[in-house]
């Protein structure tokens, strides 16, 4: 059985995109910007006097560039557009300047291949190009995307070390560490920046982190203070309003989380979006009433479709939200979950979970998530090996009840019909003991579907008809596909 | 109702000059605003055939309406000494690729008028800039092309072994004479013995020519840092030019976001410069996929990526500060063109057989 993907908790911790994503979502702009562009200088005028009388080329290519230099562009449009449209080819660099002044510059994000192919690709750009801080931080990513932890945190070192006080760099190495375990060495990177005292985006994410340590921001006072009347755009402080909102939810004031999360909505990042409807989901439904469109979020967007039962669209929701933080593991777990127990679909679960636990190894949920995906499509060497990698003794108790389950999965799966009995015995009696309906409910379905496929007895229609009717008492929608598959395989049997 | 004053420095065709000079054609160029002098260039004829270029300074300028005369003669005035002086050093020193100086002098244009003397400096006559060279071409000549940059790259070195550094190093100050380049217009040179009028300024040369760093404010520092660094900056940009007709600040500022850009950004060049320097490799590679074949595009993009370092402090060879030579000699750039022009000439990376 899988178990349940779990949004207790969220705090707003950056998400660390790849560069060239960053940059387009403006996170990277300064708080303020200077309006200190003169107009042509003599020598540019000189230029367009010496192409419009000329009409070469020549002039035209430097005309367009030392309008874009001189942060004019408008006056040396005319001859770009003679550039774009001339006969003759001109160089790269002189198309993408003159695309630039045009205005009809598209940057196509790099695609993405599979981890190892990603890591690859980025070793062979960061070879070129040593000094670039970013191209090391996308390296970073690839490697803790792919599981390559040490090789990430290296990565990220001679990132900071090139650009040891840049803003989405530190916001990068605090996201890498935070996900390593590190959250002191994450909050400390940022809480020792020079500029947290003025950038709000540092501030979020320096809230964000000491309230995962359990403690409150000592620049609480200054956070607030940013996030009023500071003149910053409300998109800049939008994750700081979130920060400050989740720090009062914390605190059960929930009346003052909610104007600060409404604070946060005015023109919220997709991260700030996807808080404030966690917020909505787990602590005040009054919130939901503020937030307007959601498909910014991929992460917004595939809780809410699980909430409606949109299965399909959760699961293509989740593998966005992959894609935007692809070493997260909740994602997945959700996309795991959605594609074993909602969709059936084994195989799809199966790849969902393997992708997860490269960057994820230590994640209990999608090992388990994995075993019992592994065993539906009948790999049960690769289900067992994974059952033995498993850390036990840091297990909760309701992960020990699935844990048990699903080794009553694979003993099935593998003959040991005995053993499987018993341990799926064990996790129901467990189950209610806890007194965990949702638990009892999977593990009694399981082992019932498990007993349905093998040749009928007289105790299994009784194992069935119990199980049916937990999972319908509890109204429970992630069971309802299994059960239906359970459901046919009864009417089958008694035709 | 005020009106333009007179600009003597237009009336200069046909009048005889001192030393069997006269002058016979105005050239086509507008008026030249290149190196802070407004001047007005002729073609000149001495008595015995040779043809010269002579740049005539426009001092009307200074008694425009509204101006301060005394302030703006003053500067003008300094900055034709300078230049004066700069060439007449490159000159004694026989600078071979910078364009010979041949006289200064004056001329009385209107007895009748205050301030109608014009003072001339008289050049070797090009036959045009490298620009024209280029837009004739129907391909690329790689041959011709790292002719010209080894011979800009040894009239840079000249200049820097005399504690000089021209500033204002672009496509239109790069001039054919004869068979060979020549730098021209010592307008916005500086000197290490003199301080020049426009020294004070963070931009000295053309601004679309500009360093990276002088844009957001970034001079650097010390007058290696300050000077011979820009000579670097200009000399990768002509590069780039040479090869691609493009600009590689331009290319820069065409990767970075709208609110990264020079006067625009607000924080600072520290603040900046990641993101400068991202730009900066995106533009090398656009820099290494439009040179042809792509063995020359590589050795263009190492030249490039060391000469116009987006700090100053990190231009030039890098060999040169293992060695702790120093870094903004321009010897090893001069043998890497050489190198690059001879494998041309003989066909090794695409050149004019």
């Amino acid at each position: 059985m899988t178990l349940d993907p779990n949004d207790e908790s969220r705090a707003i911790v950056p998400q660390w995109r790849a560069f060239e994503h960053a940059r387009r979502t403006g996170e990277l702009d300064p708080a303020s910007i200077l309006d200190a562009v003169q107009g042509p200088s003599e020598a540019l005028q000189k230029l367009h006097h010496e192409w419009t009388a000329s009409g070469a080329m020549t002039f035209a290519s430097e005309l367009v560039a030392g309008s874009l230099v001189e942060g004019v562009p408008e006056y040396g449009r005319s001859a770009a557009t003679v550039l774009a449209s001339a006969a003759a080819s001109t160089s790269r660099v002189v198309d993408v300047i003159v695309s630039e002044v045009l205005g009809t510059r598209s940057r196509l994000p790099k695609r993405r291949g599979p981890p190892q192919e990603e890591v690859h690709r980025l070793r062979h750009e960061v070879a070129d190009r040593l000094r670039d801080p970013f191209a090391w931080v996308d390296l970073a990513r690839a490697y803790e995307g792919s599981g390559s932890n040490q090789k990430a945190d290296q990565a990220m070192s001679i990132a900071l070390a090139l650009a040891p006080n840049n803003r989405y760099i530190l916001r990068s190495a605090s996201r890498l560490f935070q996900h390593q375990g590190e959250i002191e060495k994450a909050h400390r990177l940022v809480a020792r920046a020079p500029q947290i005292r003025s950038d709000p985006w540092l501030l979020a994410t320096e809230m964000a982190l000491a309230g995962l340590m359990g403690r409150s921001s000592r620049h609480m006072r200054l956070a607030l203070q940013l996030s009023g009347d500071s003149g910053q755009s409300p998109w800049q402080i939008s994750e700081l309003r979130s920060a400050l909102g989740s720090a009062e939810l914390t605190t059960g004031s929930v009346k003052k989380a909610r104007k600060l999360f409404r604070g946060s909505l005015e023109d919220p990042t997709d991260n700030s979006l996807a808080q404030a409807h966690w917020a909505a989901r787990r602590h005040d439904p009054g919130l939901r009433s503020q937030i307007g469109d959601i498909t910014a979020s991929a992460e917004a967007v595939a809780w809410q479709e699980y909430r409606d039962e949109h299965w399909l669209q959760a699961l293509a929701a989740a593998e966005q939200w992959h894609a935007a933080e692809p070493f997260l593991a909740q994602p997945l777990i959700l996309g795991t979950h959605l594609a074993a127990s909602c969709l059936l679909d084994y195989e799809k679960a199966e790849e969902l979970a393997m992708l997860g636990l490269r960057a994820n190894p230590e994640s209990f949920t999608l090992s388990n998530n994995y075993i019992y995906a592994a065993a539906h499509v009948g790999k049960i060497i690769e289900a067992e090996k994974q059952l033995y990698k498993l850390d036990l003794v840091a297990l909760t108790d309701r992960e020990r009840i699935v844990h048990t389950a699903t080794k009553g999965l694979v003993a099935f799966r593998k003959g040991t019909t005995e053993e499987g009995r018993l341990l799926y015995r064990e996790a129901i009696g467990l189950a209610s003991s806890h007194n965990d309906p949702a638990i009892l409910a999977s593990a009694l379905l399981n082992f019932a579907v498990e007993e349905s496929r093998l040749e009928a007895r007289p105790d299994s229609l009784q194992l069935a008809e119990e199980a049916l009717a937990k999972v319908a008492k509890g109204r429970f929608p992630t069971l309802l596909p299994l059960a239906n598959v359970l459901s046919a395989s009864i009417r089958r049997a008694a035709d | 109702m005020a009106t333009a004053p007179r600009n003597f420095a237009a009336e200069l065709l046909d009048r005889e000059l001192d030393n069997g000079w006269r002058v016979t054609r105005q050239l086509a160029r507008g008026p030249s605003a290149t190196g802070g002098q407004f001047s007005i260039g002729y073609e000149v004829t001495r008595t015995d055939g040779v043809r010269a270029f002579l740049k005539a300074i426009d001092f009307s300028r200074a008694f425009r309406p509204g101006g301060d005369p005394a302030r703006l003669l003053q500067a003008m005035t300094e900055a034709f000494n300078h230049e004066r002086e700069l060439c007449k050093t490159c000159s004694v020193r026989r600078m071979s690729r910078i364009v010979s100086y041949l006289e200064d002098g004056t001329v009385e244009v209107d007895p009748t008028q205050p301030y109608s003397t014009v003072q001339y400096l008289i050049f070797e006559l090009a036959s045009g800039d490298v620009r024209a060279q280029l837009e004739v071409m129907q391909q690329l000549d790689n041959a011709f092309v790292l002719r010209t940059l080894h011979a800009v790259t040894v009239g840079l070195k000249q200049m820097h072994a005399a504690g000089l550094a021209h500033q204002d190093l672009k496509p239109s100050n790069v001039l054919q004479c004869g068979t060979s380049a020549k730098i021209a217009d010592l307008g916005r040179a500086s000197s290490q013995a003199v301080v020049a009028p426009h020294d004070s300024l963070s931009i000295t040369g053309d601004r679309g020519y500009a360093p990276i760093n002088q844009l957001y404010g970034e001079t650097g520092h010390g007058w290696d840092a300050r000077r011979r660094a820009t000579d670097l900056y200009h000399l990768g940009n002509v590069a780039v030019f040479l090869f691609t007709k493009g600009n590689i600040t331009a290319a820069m500022i065409a990767e970075l976001g709208e609110f990264q850009r020079p006067g625009v950004w607000s924080e600072g060049f520290a603040q900046v410069l990641p993101y400068v320097r991202h730009a900066f490799e995106t533009a090398l590679e656009e820099l290494k996929l439009s040179v042809s074949p792509m063995i020359l595009g590589k050795e263009i993009k190492s030249i490039v990526r060391q000469l116009c370092d987006p700090e100053p402090d990190r231009r030039g060879h890098p060999e040169s500060r293992i060695r702790h030579e120093n870094q903004f000699d321009l010897q090893r750039y001069v043998s890497w063109f050489e190198r690059l022009a001879k494998q041309a000439e003989l066909g090794f990376t695409g050149g004019a057989r």
